[in-house]
Order: C-alpha cells, then structure tokens, then sequence
C-alpha cells in the first residue's frame, strides 16, 4: 500500500526535464505535502504519477506494482490511484449527482450506487444540491465535490493538486480537516500540493520541498514547519516573527 | 413545383441524418471528422454493389450500414495517439482515399461513371406516390437517428463522451479509456452516415465519385455549424435549410437568366457566405450552448 517514486526524470518538451531524478515516498495511510515554489515542478510530479507524463528515467510504484506498464486510465481501477487536478476538476454542465457518476464507472452498478447515496451523506452541502448543475457550486463545494467523486471507487492513494486554492481562510480549515477525515475514515494515503504550507503542514504528516525539479528538503510536517530557511525561502510564512 | 418540394425534403432528410452523425462525433464528442463523407460513400457505394447484387434493398442498407460503421471504427483506431489536430486532418486525407478507390477500381465501383441503374426504393409506385413513399420512409429514418443521439447524449456514455471533449485529462483520470470512447463513437457515427449515403443512393438510383468530394463534407459540416454544433434538432434544421439553397439556386437561372455554368460556383458562393455570415453575425450561435457556459465561468 505504499506510493513512491524513484529518481524520476519527466517533461513536457524533449531534452527539457522538469523533474530531475526526483524521489517521494507515501506510506499507507499518510498524509504528504509538496511544498516549493511556482513552477519547482509540483503539478508535473502529480501529473508523472497519474501518468499524463511518462517517465524519461526512473520508476513509479504503487503496492509493488510499477506504473509504467498500466495504460493512465487503468490506474484508478487496477491500481486505486486517483486524483483531482487543480484545476477544470469538475464538469460544469451535469448535476453533482452526475459528476459522482463519472467517477464510479467501473463501481458494480449495486454497489456504485450505495456508494454514491453515502458520499451524498458525508457530504450534506452536496447532498442537498444533487440535482443542481455542478457550476452552480461555490468554490468551496466545488472541491469538496471533486474529492467526493475521486473517491467514489475507493481509491487506496489520493492525489491532490492545491486543493485549498482560492478558498477563503475558513474554508481552507475546513477543507485541510476534512482531508484529514477522508484519511482517517477512508484508510487511503494522500499525496497533496499545496501553498498554503502553514495550514497544509499542520494536517500532515510529512511534507517535501522541491526546488527545480528536486528534492530540497524532506522531514516529518513539524520539522519542515521549523525549518527557518525552508519557512523563508518557500513557504511564504511571511515576515519573521 | 411539389416534385420539386418533396425532393428538396427528401434530400433534407438524408443529409439531417448525416448531418445528426456529424453533430454526434464532432459536437457531442469534439471529434473534427472532416471526411465525414467517406463515410456516408462507403454506405452508399454499399448498397449500390450490393442491390446490384441482387440483395434486397433493406437488407443492402444494413450491410451499408455495417460497412460505415467499420469504416468509422478504422478512422477512430487510425493514429489513435495523433492529436485532435492532425487525427483531423487524417481524416480529410482518409477521405479522399476512399475517393480515389471510388474513381480508380472500376471493376467494384464503376470507376468515373459511378454504378447506375439500381433498383430504386418503391419500384411498384410512381410519380409522387413514390417521391411521398421515400420522403415518410427517410423521414422515419431521420426521426429514428436523430432520437438514438438524442438518447445516447442523455446516456452514461454520452456524459463521457462530452467530459471527453472539454476535459480529456480528467475523463482519463477518472479511469475512462476515451480512445475506445473515440471508436465507439465513430462506429455509431458511421453506422448513421452510412445509412444517409445508402438512403442516397436507393433515392437516386445512382452514386459516382463526385459525391465524394471533399466540398460535400464541408456542406455537412455547414449544416451542423449552423443549427448550432451539440445540438440535435439544430443539425436537422441546418439540413434543411442548406438543402434547400443547394437545391434552389439552379432555379434562379430560370428566373435571372444565369449561365449555367455559373450556377456550380454560385452555390459554392452562397453557402460560403452563409456560414460568414452566420460566424459574424451570431457567432455564439455557433458554439455548443454547453461549451459557453463553461467558458463563462472561467477567471
Ligand atoms: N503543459 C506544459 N507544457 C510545457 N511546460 C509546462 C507545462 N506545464 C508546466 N510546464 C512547465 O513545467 C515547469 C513546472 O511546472 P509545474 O509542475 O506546473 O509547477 P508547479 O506546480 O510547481 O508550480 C514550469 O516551468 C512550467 O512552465
Ligand atoms: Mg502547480
């Protein structure tokens, strides 16, 4: 049950890495955060494990099983990777109830079902709305629909890109609890990006920070938390206290 | 004057079914097939060999049908990792293989002069009874195909089908496999232009290669772009209102005494600027309604 990636070389125009033999380990039922700053290669980390991006060198594991030979839309049923980009992550035009569905194709039509009226529970801002357009969410819904339907197969890794962006200081709370809920109630480990360090850090439990497509700094989320150059340089902490 | 009505209907609900298959892979699904007319000929070309065959003409339909349909299945596995782009243009240049297969291997298809002679549909009628006959059973066919879209556009697959247009990412992240997605489509969309073009050529008792030129796909495209693309009684309401200028403009010769030599360009002419017109004057009319809404909601 463990997700990791191995010395990974990645990107999107020939002879250009992004990533540059990058290395990240998620334990069963961890929470770790990528941290770093804008364009250090986050979303593409993301995007390698999910394998939009293929790797030039290097490995992504997950239960043993190395990705590379799994077609990218195999890799939520064989392999229970799922994951919410940053952004377009849901589709305006159908219902919430709809959207769910999309993510529960491969789900037994009995069991799909039972799932999606239990999301709808855990979920009651979204339940009430079932039959509403899914653009006619606010922001906040919106994400917390995108990690509904992501769910809705009962994926073992959740991957997250900045899933807090945009929220206002209340919702990002409320958001960084409810991941931490997800973990707890759904067993899965999660992998998420973030900038919000501060917030993101404290639900955590270990974090990475990538500069340029490597590895910078990695620790428990408390040691990142306290490392003073890694709280400067990246987390934009702000001035120092 | 009502012969020329009913042929003018007619050829509306044929090319409102080709017109409907269109909308379905290129509206629906985001598919640019720009040789939607091969299609529609491999139907057609279909029937043709077949009736003269000696099959009966429902059963020659089917097997157009069949035979678009794998046809279509061939253009959605054709490059299946090109991008939208290039697919689309594999698409034209497919096309107009099938043309040249049309023009050249005479001994199948008749070579330049086409397969006439075919027994047409409702051999026993004639005049107007028969012209009336075509128009119902076309127009049932038309009913039939535009209501399968309509229907598989409400389906689960249909949904995909549309995340597949706007989002191909997150419809292969949520674990949908759009390339078989992208076949299917184009099968069933094969299977609807190929009975169009079979429905052709039991209605003229004729198919040559002409037909298969690249200006008719864009005519079908011109269709679908006008009823609004996505939407199905748009196609149809396109089809008619392009069928009837195609089919009008030869009678202004009549009236302003025009040479008719003429009248070819002419036509070219007015459905060129027709689609202008409709780009400058309504271009939100032009884009699925869905697709905007989308865009709206962007920062
Ligand atoms: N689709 C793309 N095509 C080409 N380059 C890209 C693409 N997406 C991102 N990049 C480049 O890759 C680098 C890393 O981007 P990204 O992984 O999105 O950064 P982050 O998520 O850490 O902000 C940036 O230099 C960015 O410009
Ligand atoms: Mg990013």
């Amino acid at each position: 049950m463990t997700l990791s990636v191995h010395e990974v070389r990645a990107g999107y125009v020939p002879d250009a890495d992004i990533l540059n033999g990058l290395s990240v380990t998620v334990e069963p039922g961890e929470i770790v955060t990528i941290l770093g700053p804008n364009g250090s290669g986050k979303s593409t980390l993301l995007k390698t494990v999910v394998g939009q991006l293929r790797p030039r060198a290097g490995r992504v594991v997950a239960d043993g099983r190395d990705l590379a030979g799994i077609p990218v839309h195999r890799r939520i049923r064989d392999c229970g990777v799922a994951y919410v980009p940053q952004l377009d992550n849901i589709f305006g035009p159908l219902t919430i109830r709809e959207n769910l569905e999309l993510g529960g194709q491969f789900v037994e039509p009995a069991a799909r079902k039972a799932r999606l009226e239990q999301l709808l529970e855990h979920y009651p801002n979204l339940g009430r709305k079932a039959g509403a357009r899914a653009d006619s969410l606010s922001g906040g819904e919106r994400q917390m629909l995108a990690l509904a339907r992501a769910l809705m197969p009962g994926p073992r890794h959740l991957l997250l890109d900045e899933p807090s962006a945009g929220l206002s200081p209340l919702m990002m709370d409320e958001l960084f609890a409810h991941i931490r809920r997800i973990r707890d109630r759904e067993g899965v480990s999660v992998l998420m990006v973030e900038q919000n360090a501060a917030e993101s850090l404290e639900v955590s439990d270990r974090a990475y920070v990538l500069v340029m497509g490597r590895v910078h700094r990695e620790g428990t989320a408390q040691e990142i938390l306290e490392d003073e150059t890694v709280g400067h340089l990246y987390l934009g902490a702000g001035p120092v206290h | 004057m009502l012969e020329f009505c009913l042929h003018v209907l007619i050829m509306s609900a044929i090319f409102g079914i080709a017109a409907v298959s269109l909308n379905l892979q290129a509206g629906t699904s985001g598919l640019l097939n720009f040789g939607q007319i091969a299609l529609f000929g491999i139907g057609a070309y279909a029937v043709a060999i077949l009736t003269r065959a000696g099959l009966p003409w429902p059963a020659a339909l089917l097997a157009g049908m069949a035979a678009a349909a794998l046809g279509g299945f061939a253009i959605g596995r054709l490059g299946r990792d090109l991008a939208a782009e290039y697919w689309a243009l594999a698409t034209l240049a497919v096309a107009e293989l099938v043309r040249l297969v049309a023009l050249n291997e005479d001994w199948l298809t008749g070579g330049p002069q086409g397969i006439g002679g075919i027994t047409g549909l409702f051999p026993g009628l004639d005049g107007p009874a028969r012209a009336l006959a075509t128009l119902a059973l076309a127009a049932a066919l038309l009913l039939a195909t535009a209501l399968t879209a309509r229907r598989l556009g409400e389906t689960q697959f249909g949904r995909v089908l549309r995340l597949m247009r706007e989002n191909p990412d997150l419809a292969t992240a949520l674990g949908h496999d759009i390339v078989a997605c992208k076949v299917k489509v184009l099968a069933i969309g094969g299977a609807m232009a190929g009975l169009a073009g079979g429905l052709y050529t039991l209605y003229l008792a004729f198919i040559g290669p002409d037909q298969l030129l690249p200006f008719e796909t864009f005519l079908i495209w011109t269709m679908v772009v006008l009823g609004g693309l996505g939407n199905v009684a748009g196609a149809v309401v396109g089809a008619l209102l392009v069928t009837t200028l195609y089919a009008g403009i030869p009678f202004l010769k009549d009236i302003v005494a025009l040479p008719s030599d003429l009248t070819g360009s002419l036509r070219v002419f007015a459905i060129g600027s027709i689609v202008l017109a409709a780009l400058m004057l309504k271009p939100q009319g032009l884009v699925p309604e869905r697709l905007r809404r989308l865009h709206a909601q962007r920062p």
